[in-house]
């Protein structure tokens, strides 16, 4: 490995990191697989650490170097690593090339060599040598003789000045609505006419008496030098304006460009974050509440897909190119803006941008007092639908409704604001904050639906992020859902995803179906409630079902760590470990914890062989439990191959009759030991207490001792999960014979 | 159980309690001045730990509430003399299981690591790092909770794991499904299995001492 500091402009030209070439002039990475591109900044954040070869290179120093200073949330860099890692093909776990120092940074352990430029030949070949010269010699000399006639300069000049001749055309188009067929024309004309000026530019000479053929030029006769020193004026003149035009125009794009973004998905759109003009961040609720108003309300329009909360807010504070937001979110359109508040006057601006094809189709500005900010959202919703394509404007009109307000207080609104604000970040505190919020936000106005629908959430997300009962908050949000209707019977609709989830967590599965219906009849593009959903499924024995409710819940919310560990999860119950694997790093990378799926992450890692790491984790448990880890040790020698299933079984036995293992610890590790009887003495116990119990796992590979065993008609009956088939469908590896159920 | 839905407040001072940090470090300090001296022979009496933990630690957790939390709904049915008895099997079983830890307690074992996370009117998780008996560090976080006799533990955790809700997928499931009175006896039978084991490693290391 090259050691110390490699300065930029060796890099610039390309490096090896390990077998792979990467050239960040083109954005490309090559490996003998093939080429892949890599975003500006993901580039930018590799070349960052390939300049300190072995060094590690901090948060702030990433933020300094690739961001220039702004300041990002820790998800971006953990993304950029966690895109580079897939690149790659390397593990945190494992690292080959990137090594994660915790708490500090990221660091490449691969070696890195900048790659050495051809060196041309300065031997000029003889002029009458009966021998051709060795190839690179030759290459050497017909590379010189280009640049001697100004082939390079030529070409570069060329690019640039017909780049901007087209972009002024198609702009003035654009603005003026002049025929559209005028800039592909131009295109096509300026491509043809590179090949011809460029044999032109090889075959002819500049000389005092004019363009002569270079042949027939003799010598000192050539003006070539003279002119190429012209063309180097040429070139920056053109850059400059070049530059001077981009910034002018930021939202105009070459056609180039446009070959490289991949193809949104059709009628998608995002609405970004829209941003606080005003002193601090103490209005920071209300913008970001002006922008989940609009997502909710464009949701709403059948056809329309529309990007999560998570994965749209992600992109605050990033300032990136509109059309590479687009092209992370994989959609179509972009609604974007600002808003200020002085006092009760409220001014907002809004965006609604073609981001594929790079211009600004709809801009207006609305100003009105705090009480007319429904109003507002009102007109800038209509406002969009009407900028929709053909299609999806009647549906939009209809959705969209009356535009009645949700509240009459705009007290309540903007604590329903601040509450909903809160319970995006997934914290204990948070979701206790916002229910609180929730709840003075209903004394101001008890007949506020969306609040009393929020409340609900809260009150049953809380046991995910706390120590409390999920029983008792379930009670509590379902009360909070009876008192809601009594004031307004849409709470009882609205919330039908809480009381769905409820009725999950009570494996109540044919009610939770018909809820989780009903909600995704209305809100098909609701993220969380695709999750949700995804969760039911696995948990009813649909684990391909399960698999694509969480793809679906993740192309709507890219970025969410939750929406990803799900999916995680969905891959390891579908058997893909590999996906699985590396889905689970994503997911960690944005910020979730071990502890939202201790038990699944476990399985990941006796599945793939990582015991050490497996040991790690179980020990950190029982020690927590304060509980003998005598029995560990001989269950994953026997996993490794080292040990005997008897000393396994008899570690494991002992441990259970001294309560030194928990019930859902013996219970997979009798699975894994083959101890099936054992296993189902097991899940019989613990499914009588169903907070306790992961339905999941029973339908994980390890539990097929479980399924096949004569038993488990007791245990599907236990569940409740034999009346569910029997009203919907039985998955197709689950069947009854004469009253026996098994499920392969 | 009652959730807290007021505010976050600020976690100081109080009127007159002093803050959980203060807590957490005069929790430590009285632990390292009330242990003994190294080679007396109480060091290898586990019963000087129980004694300890009963005395020196126990005014610094809410074990009352930590019970109850773990029995869930069970604690709802029980009647006084279950919920005094498993209060009492309960700490009895967890003074058996972590104090003979005691032993290798220093002043770096526990320490503050970050400013107090409100999570309610009266709560906080404390950012703490704890250097296991192997010498390993773990990043932890204590739950407090703000009562009449000030800032009192009553859960731990690390990496969003929670010992309360092991305890209660474990201890809590048995209450639901055999009671309360079931889980009593566990309670018993292992805080029993407990000192016996510590007797018998104490014995060991008294031999190995003398024989050094």
């Amino acid at each position: 490995m090259t050691d110390g500091v490699i300065p930029a402009h060796a890099l610039d030209a390309g490096f090896r990191l390990g077998d792979w070439i990467v050239r960040p002039r083109h954005g490309t990475v090559e490996s003998e697989s093939g080429a892949e591109r890599l975003e500006p900044r993901v580039m930018s954040a590799l070349v960052c650490m390939a300049a300190r070869p072995g060094d590690t290179v901090t948060r702030e120093e990433f933020i300094r170097d690739v961001w220039m200073g702004r300041v990002v949330s820790d998800e971006v860099l953990s993304r950029c690593i966690s895109i580079l890692r897939s690149t790659f093909d390397d593990h945190a776990h494992d690292p080959r090339i990137i090594q994660t120092i915790p708490k500090i940074g990221y660091r490449l352990i691969a070696p890195i060599q900048p790659l050495e430029l051809p060196v041309p030949s300065t031997v000029e070949p003889a002029a009458n040598s009966v021998e051709a010269p060795p190839e690179p010699e030759r290459r050497g000399s017909l590379l010189l003789e280009l640049r001697r006639r100004n082939v390079f300069r030529v070409a570069a000049a060329y690019g640039i000045v017909g780049w901007l001749l087209i972009e002024v055309l198609r702009r003035a188009i654009e603005q003026n609505a002049g025929p559209g067929w005028l800039p592909p024309l131009a295109t096509t004309l300026v491509l043809l006419g590179w090949p011809i000026v460029l044999t032109l530019t090889w075959l002819f000479e500049p000389t005092k008496s004019g363009f002569k053929p270079s042949t027939k030029v003799r010598h000192g006769e050539s003006l070539a030098d003279l002119t190429g020193r012209r063309l180097d004026y040429v070139i920056l003149i053109a850059l400059v304006g070049a530059l001077i035009y981009a910034l002018s125009a930021p939202l105009q794009r070459g056609p180039s460009a446009d070959a490289d973004m991949p193809a949104a998905e059709p009628n998608t759109v995002a609405v970004l974050p829209f941003e606080n003009l005003g002193p601090g961040d103490a209005d920071d609720y209300l913008s970001d509440g002006l922008s989940e108003e609009l997502m909710t309300r464009l949701a709403a329009i059948p056809g329309l897909k529309v990007v999560a909360r998570t994965s749209a807010f992600a992109m605050k504070g990033q300032a990136a190119d509109v059309r590479e937001v687009a092209r992370r979110l994989g959609v179509e359109y972009v609604v974007e803006g600002s808003l200020r508040r002085q006092g009760d006057r409220v001014r907002i601006t809004a965006q609604f941008i073609d981001a594929r094809r790079g211009y600004e189709i709809w801009s207006q500005s609305f100003e009105g007092s705090m009480t007319e900010i429904f109003e507002m959202q009102d007109r800038i919703a209509l406002a969009i639908v009407g900028q929709l394509p053909a299609s999806l404007r009647q549906l939009g009109a209809q959705a969209l409704g009356d535009g009645e307000s949700p509240t009459a207080s705009i007290d309540a609104y903007q604590l329903f604001l601040r509450g909903r604000r809160q319970l995006a970040i997934r914290e204990e505190g948070n979701v206790r904050h916002a229910i609180a919020l929730f709840e003075k936000a209903l004394e101001h106005d008890r007949t506020y639906t969306d609040a009393w629908v929020e409340l609900a959430k809260a009150q049953a997300l809380l046991p995910f992020y706390s120590v409390e009962l999920p029983e008792e908050m379930h009670e509590l949000a379902l009360t909070t859902i009876a008192t809601g209707a009594a004031h307004d019977p849409r709470v009882a609709d609205r919330a039908r995803d809480v009381t769905a989830f409820i009725d999950y967590s009570r494996w109540r599965w044919l009610d939770a179906q018909r809820g989780f219906d009903a909600a995704l009849a209305e809100r098909p593009g609701d993220s969380n409630l695709l999750q949700w959903y995804s969760q039911f499924l696995a948990a009813v024995g649909r684990s391909a079902d399960s698999l694509d409710y969480a793809l679906r819940a993740r192309s709507i919310d890219v970025l969410s760590p939750v929406v990803n560990d799900r999916l995680a999860v969905a891959y390891m119950w579908t058997d893909q470990d590999e996906l699985a694997e590396r889905q689970f790093e994503v997911s960690r990378e944005l910020g979730i914890r071990i502890a939202a799926q201790p038990d699944a992450y476990l399985l990941l890692l006796l599945r793939r062989g990582r015991y050490d790491e497996a040991r790690t984790l179980a020990m950190t448990l029982q020690r927590m439990f304060a509980r003998p880890t005598d029995w560990l040790d001989p269950f994953l020698d026997y996993l490794r191959g080292t040990g005997s299933r008897e000393a396994a079984i008899a570690a494991l036995d002992r441990a259970e009759q001294e309560r030194a293992v928990s019930r859902r610890y013996a219970l997979g590790a009798w699975l894994f030991l083959g101890e099936d009887d054992r296993a189902m003495q097991s899940a019989l116990e613990l499914v009588r207490d169903p907070p306790e119990f992961e339905v999941e796992l029973v339908f994980a590979r390890e539990a097929d001792g479980l399924r096949r065993h004569p038993r488990f008609g007791e245990l599907a009956k236990a569940l409740g999960l034999e009346s569910y088939w029997d009203s919907t469908t039985w998955p197709a590896n689950c069947r009854r014979d004469r009253g026996m159920i098994t499920c392969g | 159980m009652a959730v807290t839905l007021a505010l976050p407040a600020a976690a100081g001072e109080g009127e007159s309690h002093p803050a959980p940090a203060t807590v957490i470090e005069t929790m430590t300090r009285s632990t390292i001045e009330a242990l003994p001296r190294e080679g007396t022979a109480m060091a290898a009496d586990p019963e000087h730990y129980y004694a300890l933990a009963r005395n020196t630690l126990k005014p610094f957790f809410d074990l009352d509430r930590a019970g109850r939390v773990i029995l869930g709904p069970s604690w709802v049915g029980a009647t006084a003399a279950e919920r005094d008895a498993f209060q009492r099997a309960f700490e009895d079983y967890l003074v058996t299981s972590y104090a003979v830890a005691l032993r290798h307690v220093t002043a770096t074992t526990l320490t503050v690591a970050g400013e107090p996370r409100p999570v309610g009117a009266a709560e906080v998780l404390m950012p703490v790092r704890l250097v296991l008996v192997d010498g390993e560090t773990l990043e932890a976080e204590l739950r407090m909770r703000l009562g009449p006799s000030g800032w009192q533990i009553w859960d731990a955790g690390a990496g969003g794991l929670s010992v309360v809700k092991l305890y209660r997928g474990d201890i809590g499931t048995e209450a639901a499904v055999h009671g309360v009175a079931r889980v009593v006896d566990s309670l018993r039978s292992m805080a029993a299995r407990n000192r016996a084991r510590n007797t018998e490693e104490a014995r060991e290391r008294a031999t190995t001492q003398t024989r050094r």
